[in-house]
């Protein structure tokens, strides 16, 4: 899993979307465990950070990747796919939680992922 | 009592449940009792149907999926053969007993290899591999198969009856469920999947998920209007109907409209993508948000437009059970949907995050005796019948 996120930070993002490249090492994660766990331990601030660069630009994200068939998404692409994902997750603090986690809650480790959300 | 569940007419709903099921409260003896938890694997989880999960699973030749199933002892593999048929089996060898696969969930191979000889099966559960065969004196493959269990599908949902000579049909078992959905769920993919094991009787949990009350205390930030309230029930001979509807002023999140908008399909308001089956609103409630159909004994599904989310409430003891979650949605054409979807599978894990952390605290309560009863409202009708239903099958089935 390591090794993948260090690939997923290899990519860069260019064009309309090159100002998000900033997020792709921290947020970019493959895996929805990688995801869930970078959240609940993050700094709130971070997290509010790259929700509030997110959110404006959804709809052209979602846009843009929706003009690819999901087989023949480049590496770019996958990437920004990832990014998407992890505002969903992003977003979940921030308009519900308005903290990383919640101490009402099953602990983040307790909570198993049987199947990757979202995986392409 | 037991002729009295449903009437002549159809299921009881919230209108006329109390005047046929009455107001006493409950007992919580069921919830702690070993004696109980014995009665619940003799007479029920070892002699009725049991769903474990979608035939999308498994969609190709050599995919298994393995599911342990703690009260009745024992590991099962189901498994997708090149004749294309779905067969259950005990997970366990020919040879000297051994569980074969030992991880939950689904997988693929050619072959399932026990590890501890080699000894190999084929996906017809056929004995197909003995290392040094010719060791073993009056000894036959063709009598050392795997242990199969009877296992039949209704719209996809996959499900076993541990008993070697079931007492109904699936399709008996399903009862007035059977011809609810037809063809709905074609073609539904697991998109993520949860589980946690939790220090609660599986009743306790099942019951967090048969009324929305606790709502606006135990979910106020994860679901602070939406407020799916219970607006409909339908109680069936075993399985019930919860129906949701959401609250008209709910000012939906960023992040919500952002779903809705690139995946209507998640949006019971909006409309299915699908057309409506028979089964679903029938009431035509028109906040309708939800149904809860709880598959008698340990299983729902929620279905919120083309979303459906699948729960078990699998006992492992008396006091531990092993919650387990399933989104399914129709195939997803596009990276929005994908995204939308895994929307809801973010805010839900974190939504059930909350129900399994209470339930822990509920559970201890209970155990504490000092309370032998609970005390029911109307939207909780749903406990009611289920406890109805578990003591009159428990009964049937002694």
């Amino acid at each position: 899993m390591a090794t993948q996120a260090t690939a997923q930070a290899m990519v860069t993002l260019t064009g309309p979307f090159a100002d998000l490249d900033r997020f792709l090492a921290t947020w970019s994660l493959e895996t929805e465990a990688e995801r869930f766990a970078h959240r609940v331990n993050a700094d709130y601030a971070d997290i509010v950070e790259f929700y509030e660069a997110l959110a404006p630009r959804m709809d052209e994200i979602i846009d843009h990747l929706n003009a690819t068939p999901l087989a023949e998404l480049s590496d770019e692409q996958t990437a920004l796919y990832h990014l998407a994902q992890s505002f969903f997750e992003a977003a979940v603090a921030v308009e519900n939680l308005q903290e990383p986690d919640e101490a009402t809650m099953l602990s983040p480790e307790r909570m198993r992922i049987d199947i990757d959300g979202g995986a392409l | 009592m037991t002729d009295q569940l449903v009437r002549a007419q159809g299921p009881l709903g919230l209108d006329d449940a109390g005047a046929v099921l009455g107001y006493e409260p409950l007992p919580l003896e069921s919830y702690h009792s070993q004696e109980w938890f014995e009665l619940e694997r003799d007479r029920v989880f070892t002699k009725t149907w049991l769903m474990l999960g979608r035939v999308e699973e498994i969609p190709k030749t050599g995919d298994f999926m393995v599911r342990t199933v703690e009260i009745a002892r024992t590991s099962v593999i189901v498994t997708r053969a090149a004749d294309g048929v779905v067969r259950a089996f005990h997970n366990v060898c020919s040879h000297r007993g051994s569980v074969l696969q030992r991880t939950d969930g689904c997988g693929h191979a050619r072959r399932i290899v026990c590890p501890y000889h080699s000894w190999s099966y084929d996906m017809t559960g056929k004995l197909t591999g003995v290392p040094a065969e010719e060791k073993f004196q009056n000894f036959d493959k063709a009598d050392n198969g795997l242990t199969p269990i009877a296992c039949d599908v209704w719209e996809g949902f996959i499900f076993i009856n541990l008993d070697p000579s079931p007492r109904e049909t699936l399709r008996e078992h399903m009862g007035e469920l059977y011809g609810l959905y037809p063809g709905f769920f074609d073609g539904f993919e697991p998109v993520g999947g949860h589980s946690a094991v939790v220090r609660c009787n599986w009743k306790a949990l099942l019951d967090a998920f048969m009324e929305t009350y606790h709502f606006a205390s135990i979910h106020t930030r994860t679901l602070p209007d939406m407020a799916g309230r219970v607006i409909g029930a339908r109680l069936y001979d075993r399985h019930r109907v919860m129906a949701t509807g959401m609250n008209p002023e709910h000012a939906p999140t960023p992040a919500e409209l952002l779903a809705f908008k690139h995946g209507a399909g998640i949006n019971s308001a909006a409309g299915s993508t699908k057309q409506r089956p028979p089964g679903l609103n029938p009431q035509n409630f028109p906040t309708w948000q939800s149904d809860i159909t709880v598959i008698f004994p340990n299983a729902d599904l929620q279905i919120i437009g083309d979303f459906v989310l699948a729960m078990w409430f699998w006992p492992v003891d008396r006091n531990t059970t092993r919650f387990m979650c399933r989104y399914y949605t129709a195939p997803q054409a596009n990276a929005g949907a994908k995204l939308t979807s895994h929307y809801l599978t973010c805010l839900l894990r974190d939504v059930f995050r909350e129900d399994l952390h209470n339930i822990e605290y509920v559970q201890a309560g209970i155990e504490s005796g000092a309370k032998t009863h609970m005390v029911i409202q109307d939207n909780e009708v749903g406990l009611r019948h289920a406890h109805m239903v578990l003591a009159r099958e428990i009964e049937r089935n002694g």
